[in-house]
């Protein structure tokens, strides 16, 4: 989606608090594929983790960093995960029900094949 | 005869309606407990991600058998932005201060006017 939609919209990660640190509600599916983090309580320890799962996902595009008293995930309902379209116009073109059963890229995606059509006819049009 | 026949019956009818009556009673008050803990595992629903963490760490697979889990999730986590408002801006550190701003923050409104915004939330656990 990325590769296909970059020339039409800028992607960035909003990484913010860990849906499952080993300290409160540890998954096993996390403990099988050895993803375990303490819930940071510093900003530098929220960037550690950020940076392990962005290398670790191979993720291409940017990452954002919510502050430790997660103040943009609190004004998004973000947690634990969510997915956003905002327009050039700064209004909210779509928004994914919550995570994890609402993180449905393919909804996101049938969101981006209609708002991106003008984006991407005028990236054709200069080349 | 025909009086002890009577009697007997009537003994077997009390019988199922006592029986009856207790089976009610104990039906509405599994209705009341199932209410409260509705009642209750919703508010904690409603409660910050780290406290309603907490009552996951402590409830295990429970709720997910006994309630509605995922529409009572949507429901609870639904949040006050719509479709259509305005996105609330924020300005946020880049991983690796690799930004186009020398500081290594962006301001969500800085890219107003340029491109489409995805923002994908989310956490590595």
């Amino acid at each position: 989606m990325y590769e296909q939609y970059k020339a039409a919209a800028a992607f960035y990660v909003v990484y913010i608090a860990e849906a499952h640190p080993t300290d409160i509600w540890q998954m096993q599916s996390n403990i099988k594929d050895r993803v375990l983090f303490r819930s940071p309580v510093t900003a530098q320890e929220r960037e550690n983790v950020a940076g392990t799962c962005v290398r670790n996902l191979h993720i291409r595009f940017p990452a954002l960093i919510d502050s430790i008293d997660n103040r943009v995930e609190r004004e998004y309902t973000a947690w634990p995960d969510r997915l956003y379209l905002i327009g050039s116009d700064g209004r909210i073109r779509f928004k994914s029900a919550a995570g994890p059963f609402g993180f449905q890229p393919e909804n996101l995606a049938a969101a981006l094949a209609i708002e991106a059509r003008p984006f991407l006819k005028k990236v054709d049009r200069e080349r | 005869m025909a009086d002890s026949i009577s009697t007997s019956e009537s003994r077997v009818v009390n019988k199922r309606s006592r029986l009856g009556r207790h089976l009610l009673q104990i039906g509405l008050c599994l209705l009341l407990l199932y209410g409260a803990a509705f009642a209750g595992f919703d508010y904690a629903m409603h409660q910050p991600p780290q406290t309603f963490s907490r009552v996951m760490m402590h409830a295990g697979p429970v709720p997910f058998l006994l309630f509605p889990f995922e529409s009572m999730w949507k429901h609870a986590r639904q949040g006050h932005l719509r479709t259509g408002d305005i996105a609330p801006d924020f300005t946020l550190p880049l991983l690796g201060r690799s930004g186009a701003d020398p500081s290594g923050t962006l301001a969500l409104s800085s890219l107003r006017g340029v491109k489409l915004v995805v923002l994908v939330f989310g956490s590595y656990t």
